[in-house]
């Protein structure tokens, strides 16, 4: 059973099947809505290169030394006749490593009549680049589903090269890919260890990396070529080393040929459809679609235009109003308020304006900073010249900027007017700032909004869902102090009919879920009280107290250590937390103390890497690595992996936990502001062992985009 | 994922990419409605601007000038702004040009004389940097052409073709001069929205 948990920035977290299902709908009206007309300068066609049936750049049944173009997100679904369905999420991790993520069907493959799903993981690394114009072809080593159940398991290396409009491949297979008209492993005469493939434990094996069978056992060749026959249409032929062994003694799959035979026709340059022919005996169709992380619908956003950089007040007008350090701050307050920026505080001294904001609606902070710059030039005195504008993020203070109205009306219509305003804006940090903010002016909101809470991968229905209307309500009573809550009222759903029940012999710290999905009446997703302060120079802190989240309430406290110049930061987090009863107003007997130290690395072009050392919920010892790609526009694609002192075997199906996010801004798709973001945690599955409490607001993820701004990042949306 | 999201998505996506340039003809006015409301009352100066690509045209006021830049606006606070007749900025479009230099292109083709310059565009590349791209456009005179301003008037205009390229692609721009001014004149920055053409209203 999986679930879905919401934070308070909106970010959206599931996992499995309908997670996939849910951001393929998002991404498709991506696709046909958000852009149709890209520059044919600049657009890239990412489809160029097909993809195979399981999902990587390929032929039809088999694998191509090819990548995608840098970044491409893909997915690809594949029905067959022979009741064998196939569905896929790749990504072009660098412009030489492909990663995807498989969900695969096959009817009554278990003799009880019981039908597989299968979630597995591919990964490619390409170790030559094809040379266009030589000899030169590319060449790729791949893993096929390397940490699933392993029954779709293959290593391969392949060659592809493109000649005119035929691209053809050749490679040699193991595991499945060594399956027909296999031969001695050639790689027997270095070692004798390779000769036999370890046969896979099925069930018992699943999610265990299978390093003692990579390379292993039978090899075998195959070989592929597409012809394109013209801008749309190609042909594929292949010679299949897949004996579908499996499919054969499980289904009754008939292998007649290891000939394929397929079509296949591009729909622009994101989409392509396909049909083949498998083995003499089977039809498949196959969809496939790609979209860019790099580029969002619209790349400047469609907001109106900001308010023009104007000369300010004049010396009546500014008299007008009596004494000139109150008066405007009304003023000023609608002005900012109609560009999404709330003003804290506004003190004039001299001809220097202290102004204290939180950019409540814009993505880039940097074009928080320059909205707010040019309403200050129009709605203060003339006479006021250095604007030092403080931002302000869950009440802690965060950066200061300083422009003066020189700077603003030089650069406003200067053609590297962006690059000008970063240089000159003297970005501090606010921390050790004299606190110059008001009494906060509406200290209580809410919003109601229907939610939708899937489960899924239980094998009596491998989907179900929830809808219902959920609550949520902020009091902010003093600087800092955050008083929320969530309340869900379900409407309909079937979540409830679940039956199956953990056998998991840890603890159940994740694994009951389906228990918190049976209670009918209102349940409280998350009461707290959070408090937000700046200790110091790049620290920041927050400590949570209250029912934290869905299943667990208690004490949480974090301090984080990050310089905006630098690529490093440290966390540390310490809970102490009971687990929530089912219905959710009283608590279960386990308690447990949890907590991590955290260390995160920009690796530069947006690769960042964490580390999480520490405690997990079912008091095992362990580590995360998280391995992230964020581009520019704040669309973020990982992948995660825990490894704890529950063993294996303890840990039960999956050995250890691990996982992929994907989460956008959803400005991304729809081109408008604001800093809701959409995202999804997709596990193969979920256990007990390496569980981690699902906290809102922690600090790394929620101050990093003003950190980003302090470093420049993002500036080319300040006069935007 | 939350339903209404979807379905705000679904129902609300269809004319995405429209947006931004319904936004320019006249969406709802939702930012300013003040300004607008007085720049039609002083009868501020006008100025039409088609969109052939997405069969669009807009009336925008002249809203404020400063250093020589005239600031134009829609009825929605969409953007643009002119030097001299020359695009250097556009606001709310979905892919704006956010910083032009034109070079000398104003002094080349108010001279009637063949002549090449260098443009240099500024437009967010979807990661939110600056993507730079420099033309060098050679200018050259056309023929005389009939320039339709207003519904009953018609004036007779040198046609001066400009043709920009840069190693990623190119575009053509097209100015009419009247009276040694520019009367109209068709421009391109982004060919997700396509050229501009802007017609100074007298």
């Amino acid at each position: 059973m999986a679930r879905v948990t919401i934070t308070g920035a909106g970010l959206t977290r599931g996992s499995g099947f309908w997670a996939v299902a849910r951001l393929l709908a998002l991404l498709v009206i991506a696709v046909l809505a958000g852009q149709p007309l890209l520059a044919q300068e600049e657009r890239r066609a990412l489809l160029q290169e097909g993809m195979s049936h399981y999902g990587m750049p390929g032929h039809l049944e088999m694998p191509s030394a090819r990548a995608l173009p840098d970044g491409t997100f893909a997915f690809t679904i594949t029905p067959g006749s022979h009741d064998v369905w196939r569905s896929s999420m790749v990504f072009q991790i660098t412009p030489r490593l492909t990663g995807a993520f498989r969900y695969s069907y096959v009817s009554r493959y278990f003799g009880d009549g019981q039908s597989l799903y299968d979630r597995s993981f591919d990964l490619r690394y390409q170790l030559l680049q094809e040379d266009p114009h030589g000899w030169r072809p590319a060449l790729a080593v791949g893993l096929q589903d390397f940490g699933g159940t392993g029954i779709f398991g293959a290593e391969y290396l392949v060659a592809t090269k493109g000649f005119g409009p035929v691209t053809a491949s050749a490679g040699i297979g193991w595991g499945r890919l060594g399956s027909y008209n296999s031969f001695s492993n050639p790689f027997g005469l270095l070692a004798d260890g390779f000769r036999p493939r370890p046969e896979s434990q099925g069930i018992a094996d699943t999610g265990k990396v299978s390093f003692d069978r990579f390379f292993r056992g039978d090899a075998a060749l195959f070989l592929a070529a597409d012809w394109q026959v013209n801008d749309r249409l190609s042909l594929s032929l292949e010679y299949s080393s897949d004996a579908m062994r499996d499919e054969a003694e499980r289904i009754g799959f008939e292998h007649k040929t290891p000939i394929n035979l397929g079509l296949d026709y591009r729909l622009g340059d994101r989409g392509r459809l396909g049909m083949a022919v498998l083995y003499g005996s089977a039809l498949v169709l196959n969809y496939q679609m790609a979209l860019d992380p790099a580029r969002p619908s619209a790349p400047s956003g469609y907001e109106a235009g900001p308010p023009a950089v104007m000369p300010g007040l004049s010396r009546a007008a500014a008299a007008s109003w009596g004494s000139a350090t109150t008066a405007p701050e009304a003023d000023v307050r609608a002005a900012l308020a109609a560009q999404g920026v709330a003003l804290e505080g506004l003190h004039i001294e001299g001809t220097t304006a202290h102004i204290a904001i939180t950019n409540t609606l814009w993505p880039a902070v940097a074009q928080s900073w320059g909205r707010t710059a040019r309403v200050l030039s129009a709605h203060l005195p003339a006479g006021v010249t250095t604007f030092r504008i403080r931002s302000h993020l869950r009440d802690m203070p965060m950066r200061e900027i300083t422009l003066t109205r020189a700077d603003l009306e030089e650069l406003e219509y200067a053609p590297d007017g962006a690059w000008q305003a970063w240089v000159r804006a003297d970005i501090r940090d606010a921390s050790a700032l004299p606190d110059q903010r008001g009494p906060r002016e509406e200290p209580f909101s809410w919003r109601l909004l229907p939610y939708i809470e899937p489960g899924f991968f239980d094998p009596d229905s491998p989907l179900r869902l929830d809808l219902g209307a959920e609550l949520t309500a902020e009091w902010t009573p003093m600087r800092g102090l955050w008083v929320s809550g969530g309340l869900r009222q379900k409407l309909v759903g079937n979540l409830d009919e679940a039956t199956r029940l953990s056998d998991s012999i840890l603890p159940h710290v994740r694994s009951d879920a389906s228990l918190y999905a049976k209670q009918s009446g209102p349940s409280l997703r998350w009461l707290t009280a959070e408090y937000f302060t700046r200790p110091g120079e790049n620290l920041y802190a927050r400590a949570s107290l209250g029912l934290l989240e869905q299943m667990y309430g208690g004490l949480s406290a974090e301090v984080l250590w990050a310089p905006p110049d630098r690529p490093y930061a440290l966390g540390l987090e310490v809970n102490y937390v009971a687990q929530r009863d089912y219905d959710g107003f009283g608590f279960l007997d386990y308690r447990t103390t949890t907590g991590h130290v955290s260390g995160s690395y920009d690796l530069g072009r947006g690769y960042q890497a964490q580390l999480d050392i520490g405690r997990y919920l079912a008091g095992d010892w362990g580590a995360t690595a998280t391995m992230t790609r964020r581009f520019g526009n704040g669309f973020e694609v990982g992948a995660f992996f825990t490894l704890t002192d529950v063993s294996f075997d303890d840990f039960g199906e999956g050995a250890f936990d691990k996982g992929i996010t994907i989460s956008m801004p959803l400005t991304w798709i729809l081109g408008e502001p604001g800093q809701t973001r959409a995202g999804t945690t997709i596990r193969p599955i979920q256990r007990d062992g390496g569980a981690r409490l699902s906290l809102r607001n922690r600090l790394y993820e929620l101050t990093r985009d003003e950190r980003d701004a302090a470093r420049g990042q993002r500036w080319g949306r300040f006069w935007r | 994922m939350r339903l209404l999201l979807i379905l705000i998505l679904l129902t609300g996506c269809a004319d995405l990419t429209k947006r931004g340039v319904e936004r320019f003809a006249g969406g709802p006015d939702d930012s300013a409605p003040a300004e607008m409301a007085q720049l039609v009352a002083i009868d501020a100066p006008r100025m039409i601007v088609r969109l052939p690509q997405k069969g669009q045209a807009v009336t925008v006021l002249l809203a404020g000038e400063r250093a020589g830049v005239k600031r134009w606006r829609g009825t929605d606070n969409a953007q643009l702004y002119t030097k001299d007749a020359m695009i250097i900025g556009t606001r709310g479009l979905g892919d704006d040009l956010i910083g032009a230099d034109p070079g000398q292109a104003v002094q080349v083709i108010r001279s009637g004389q063949p002549g090449q310059i260098t443009r240099i565009h500024r437009r967010l590349d979807g990661q939110d940097r600056l993507a730079i791209r420099s033309y060098v456009c050679d200018i050259t005179p056309g023929p005389a052409e009939q320039v339709r301003i207003s519904e009953t008037r018609s004036v007779s205009a040198l046609r001066i073709d400009e043709t920009c390229h840069s190693p990623g692609g190119g575009h053509r721009n097209r100015h009419w001069l009247y009276q040694g001014q520019i009367l109209q004149s068709e421009q391109s920055f982004s060919p997700e929205i396509g050229p501009l053409v802007l017609t100074f209203l007298p």
